[in-house]
Formats: C-alpha cells, sequence, structure tokens
C-alpha cells in the first residue's frame, strides 16, 4: 500500500515538474553542437589567415588588395571598356551587386569584400559538407571540410574575391540537386555562373545527378532538371547581353580579357607551355601557379580512383586545364579552389589519420606563408 | 496499334520535357539580366566618353604638339614604342623629341634625357602629358573613367567646337606617391574624339599644348629611334 502511494506521488511529481522547459533550453544548442568543430576550423584557418595579413601590413587592405580594386570599382560606378588596357568588364557581375548590397545597409566597400567572403565560407562549408557526407559519408566530409577551411591558397577566401561565395553555390546547387530541388539548383548553378565563369562547370555534375535519376523523375521534373543544367549557361549568357546593353559591346568580357593578356585560342597551351620558362624567368611566382596544376590534376585522380563521381572529376579537370588556353598559367591556384573534386581527393589521402594531421598542419604552415606573399603577388 | 498510347505518352513526355527545360533556361537568362540592371549602376556619360578617348590614344603610337611650359614654346614629337633599357631589358614607353633641344625618354625607371640636354626644372610628367604623349595621356585618361573622375564640359578650341575633359586631381598614378598629385584637362573632337589641347598642372608647374595624332609611318618612326643609346640619366 505504501509503495502504490509512494509510485502515484512520483507520478504526480513527475506530471507536476516542469520539465518541458528543459528541451526547450537545449534544443538550439543541440542543433549548434554538432556544427561546432566546423565552425572551430573555419575560424582558425580566418584567424590565421587574417592575423598573418594583419602582421605583414596592419590594414584591411591587404585584404582588399588586386582583383579586389576591380570589384569594388565595378560596384561602385558600373562597368566600363577602355579598349587595349585592363578593364573591368573581366570581372563578373554577382560579387559587385553583393557588394553594393553590403554598402547600401552602411557597410563601407572596404570591409564589405572581406566581411562576405569570410562570412560566406561558414555557410559554403557547410554545404560542402552535407554534400560530401551524401557521398562518401562523415568521416570522409569532415576530412574534406577541414582541408577546404585550411587549404594554403584559401586565403583567398578571406579577401574581396568571389570564390568563398562561389564554392558555396556550386557545392549548395549540386546538393539541392541531390534533394529533388532542381528550381533551387539551377538558381544557385546560374548564381555561381554569374559570379565566375567558372560556375559554368557546375552543369556537368547536375547532369551526371539527372541522368542518374531519369527513370526515377516524370516528364515535368525532367524539364526542371534539364533547365538545372541549362541555367549557368543562360546565366552566363546573361552577362555579354547586360554589357551590350550598358557599354554597347557583348564581348567586353574577352576584350578586356586581353588586357590582362589573355586570350582564349586552341593551341593556347601550346603557347603557354612554350613561353613557360621565359615567363618563369620573368616572374618567378608563376611556379606557385604550375605546381598547382600539377597538384589539383593529382588529387582529380586520386579522386577518379576512389571512386567519387565521374562529372565532378570532369568538370574539375575542365576548370583546371582550360586556363592555360588562354595563353597563361597565372592564377590557376586560386582557380581550383572551386573544384570540390580537389579536396575530395586530398580527402582520400587523409583517411591515414597520421597523414590526415600531416596534411593539416603542413597547410597551416603554408597558409601563413601563403598569405606572406599577398603584398606582392596576386592569388 | 497497341503501341500507339505509349509512343504518344514517351512524345508526349519529351515535348513536356523540353518546354519546361527551355522555360526555365530562358527565365533564368531573364532573371541573370535583371539582377545586373537592378544591382549595378550604369557608368557615366563623362566615364564613357573618357573611355573611348583613352581607347583612341591608346591605340595611337605617335602625336605632334606646341607646347608651353614656364613661358617657353616649342614644338615635339612623341613616339610609343618598344626601347631598351638601362637594365638591357626592352620595355615600352615614350620617346619626346623636341625640336632643337634634345629628348626624353621614359620607359620604365628613370627618365633618361640625351646627352647635354638641359634638364628641366619641373618634373619630366608634365612634359610627357603635354607633349600628347599618347600612352601617358591615354593611361591617365582611362585612370580618371574608371575611377568616374572626369568632369566633361562643351568648349571651343580654336574657334572650333571641342569636348573638355577635365580630370579629377588624384594621387600620381605612376608613383603612388602621396602628396604628388597632378590635375589635366584634355579637349578632343565631339566627333572624333581626336585630342585638340591639353592643360596640365604637375606639381608647382602647369603649362598647355595644342596637340594631334600624327600617323607613325615606318621611316618617320626610324627617324626618331636612332640613336635612342645616346640617352643617359
Amino acid at each position: 500500500m505504501t509503495i502504490e502511494l509512494e509510485r502515484e506521488t512520483a507520478a504526480e511529481l513527475r506530471a507536476a515538474a516542469p520539465v518541458v522547459h528543459v528541451p526547450e533550453i537545449a534544443a538550439p544548442l543541440d542543433r549548434v553542437r554538432p556544427w561546432l568543430w566546423l565552425v572551430g576550423w573555419w575560424a582558425l584557418g580566418r584567424v590565421v589567415t587574417i592575423a598573418t595579413a594583419m602582421a605583414v601590413k596592419p590594414s584591411i587592405w591587404t585584404l582588399s588588395l588586386w582583383d579586389g580594386k576591380w570589384y569594388r570599382m565595378v560596384a561602385r560606378f558600373g562597368y566600363l571598356l577602355v579598349p587595349s588596357r585592363q578593364s573591368d568588364p573581366a570581372f563578373f557581375p554577382l560579387y559587385p551587386i553583393v557588394l553594393r548590397g553590403a554598402n547600401t545597409i552602411g557597410i563601407p566597400y572596404e570591409f564589405a569584400g572581406p566581411l562576405i567572403s569570410n562570412l560566406a565560407l561558414v555557410g559554403t562549408l557547410a554545404v560542402f559538407y552535407l554534400l560530401t557526407r551524401d557521398l562518401k559519408g562523415e568521416d570522409f566530409a569532415r576530412r574534406a571540410t577541414i582541408y577546404v577551411a585550411i587549404f594554403p591558397f584559401g586565403y583567398v577566401f578571406s579577401m574581396t574575391y568571389p570564390e568563398s561565395l562561389v564554392l558555396g553555390l556550386i557545392a549548395g546547387s549540386a546538393l539541392a540537386a541531390r534533394r529533388g530541388r532542381w528550381w533551387v539548383a539551377g538558381l544557385l548553378a546560374a548564381a555561381a555562373a554569374l559570379a565566375r565563369p567558372e560556375g559554368l562547370f557546375v552543369a556537368l555534375p547536375l547532369l551526371g545527378i539527372a541522368w542518374g535519376r531519369r527513370r526515377s523523375l516524370d516528364p515535368q521534373a525532367r524539364g526542371a532538371a534539364l533547365g538545372a543544367i541549362l541555367a549557368p549557361a543562360a546565366a552566363l549568357l546573361a552577362y555579354p547581353a547586360y554589357l551590350k546593353n550598358v557599354i554597347h559591346d557583348p564581348h567586353a568580357w574577352q576584350q578586356a580579357q586581353q588586357g590582362w593578356g589573355r586570350h582564349f585560342h586552341a593551341l593556347g597551351i601550346v603557347k603557354a607551355i612554350e613561353h613557360l620558362p621565359n615567363a618563369i624567368a620573368y616572374d618567378h611566382w608563376l611556379v606557385r601557379d604550375v605546381v598547382a596544376v600539377v597538384l589539383y590534376l593529382a588529387l582529380l585522380a586520386v579522386a577518379a580512383r576512389a571512386g567519387l563521381p565521374r562529372m565532378w572529376i570532369l568538370a574539375g579537370v575542365v576548370v583546371v586545364i582550360l586556363p592555360p588556353f588562354s595563353g597563361a598559367f597565372d592564377s590557376i591556384s586560386r582557380f581550383g579552389l572551386l573544384v570540390p573534386a580537389v579536396f575530395w581527393g586530398l580527402a582520400v589521402l587523409g583517411r591515414d589519420k597520421r597523414v590526415d594531421w600531416g596534411i593539416r598542419v603542413l597547410s597551416v604552415g603554408l597558409l601563413i606563408g601563403a598569405v606572406a606573399t599577398l603584398p606582392y603577388v596576386f592569388p | 496499334m497497341r503501341n500507339r498510347p505509349d509512343t504518344l505518352g514517351i512524345v508526349k513526355g519529351v515535348a513536356v520535357t523540353l518546354a519546361v527545360g527551355a522555360s526555365t533556361a530562358v527565365a533564368f537568362l531573364g532573371l541573370g539580366w535583371a539582377v545586373q540592371a537592378a544591382g549595378l549602376p550604369a557608368a557615366s556619360h563623362s566615364s564613357r566618353v573618357g573611355a573611348n578617348v583613352a581607347g583612341l590614344l591608346l591605340r595611337s603610337r605617335l602625336s605632334a604638339s606646341t607646347l608651353t611650359i614656364e613661358g617657353k614654346t616649342q614644338s615635339a614629337l612623341c613616339l610609343h614604342h618598344w626601347f631598351l633599357r638601362a637594365d638591357r631589358r626592352i620595355g615600352r614607353g615614350s620617346l619626346i623629341t623636341f625640336a632643337g633641344s634634345g629628348r626624353w625618354l621614359d620607359n620604365g625607371g628613370p627618365i633618361r634625357f640625351e646627352a647635354g640636354a638641359q634638364k628641366p626644372d619641373f618634373l619630366p610628367r608634365l612634359g610627357f602629358y603635354l607633349a600628347g604623349c599618347t600612352s601617358d595621356l591615354g593611361k591617365r585618361i582611362a585612370y580618371a573613367a574608371q575611377l568616374n573622375a572626369i568632369t566633361l564640359r562643351q568648349a571651343t578650341v580654336g574657334g572650333k567646337p571641342a569636348l573638355e575633359l577635365r580630370l579629377g586631381r588624384v594621387r600620381d598614378w605612376v608613383t603612388r606617391k602621396k602628396g604628388l598629385v597632378d590635375k589635366v584637362s584634355i579637349w578632343v573632337d565631339p566627333a572624333t574624339y581626336e585630342p585638340l589641347a591639353v592643360w596640365a598642372k604637375v606639381g608647382k608647374h602647369s603649362g598647355y599644348a595644342r596637340v594631334h595624332l600624327v600617323r607613325a609611318t615606318p621611316a618617320l618612326v626610324h627617324r626618331l629611334l636612332v640613336p635612342v643609346t645616346r640617352l643617359v640619366r
């Protein structure tokens, strides 16, 4: 009888206790906790980058150098082509639009670039992680994401450059496609192509995903998938259409590229290789980009051998191989940041714990060294 | 006969797929254009005129001028070409040949003057602007145009209508030295954008010039180039 009474009292007490409030407090923390490792590695990469940049030259300008000047110029004054000279139509429009938007809400242009790029990288890392987890599982995804956060050339992710945003858009587009959200996939792919020409090649992984699911899609969904695949090309065409409207020259991008000595040609890669010794003698920093090409191709081969989707590998090869067709190797180290499969190749190598930590330590060391070169050479 | 509905269904499915895909692509094309049109400003009229003038100058190689600095008037030709530098490398630059009073060469590094020629008591850049040197003027105008720092006015030169491009005062765009600023105005033909006159102030000194572009014939270029090696720092 006593026992029965005690049980009833305990039940009543439990019912009366304000236990419902505990989950309310704990839930948001529970949602954040699984992402803390990601935020931690993001913070490490950014602190290393920003601290080194400030140590080299104590000014935010260090992160707004080089192309940052051109993106700000487009955001402030719009596109202007000066024939026979380096001009701003060489720079795609989405990032300047975002800079202008930030300036509209009161953020000065000098700060807007580094602020947007650094913040965008958190989202990019999260989307990249989710996509990679879908493909290869938790451990692999964590390793790959960490490598993105501390990649030696990843100091660009903190600068007034669109790379951090574009990598996120590319990964987000593929993630949306894998989850059957083709309209979102198309929108993100179009945005990627409007921010960097490399964004065009997200069409290849999208094609791979759509092809793999072609039997399970009804005609309307298939049409949406086709639309998503065509979206980056459509957005890319919107750029010369806009240039035609504002500066009466749809070829302004190609003309501006020539101001930087870039001119796409079928034999451009032959010219680039032929002139390489002279180019390196004139500018020793070019060695960095040549090493990057070899490294990226090797990592893509590793990723391909590990069975990562072929369309991602193909897109990566195109992004790495295409720039030398313009007659120069310059900046390929930066262009490769937009190739998710490069980081997947690195994650394959990092399966062994010692190699993994070796890559992490080496990456942070090289990242510091790479940031220190910023005042002397463009990324 | 039994296959007919299936075939029709397949054709219909393909048609729906293509229609949805194509209309989506067109929608993204329109959206991409609209985002740019709504999100970016259009360059100002003065910047666009400046870009055209700069483009014309940068495509040209030779100019003739009658310049007046500190009350002294002289004629000059300015050639943009490849020259041997002091470090034995080849570098592009501007060579001014004054009528009867020597030559100046700027192709990277310190400006070189013909041996025996009197060095100016003003900053040489003033001379390169007023000699109508196409590269120097072209780059200066392009720089101002890209920074939206050009004021455009209707004017006349020698009784003929002209456009005056007043370039905003900026840091010396070559040396990037703080405090070293220049101020330049250039008058151009409103139809062809060919330069007609230049006024410039560099440092404390100012001057003006009547300028025009000249066709760089091989014979003329050859006459101006020989022998550039005599130029010294």
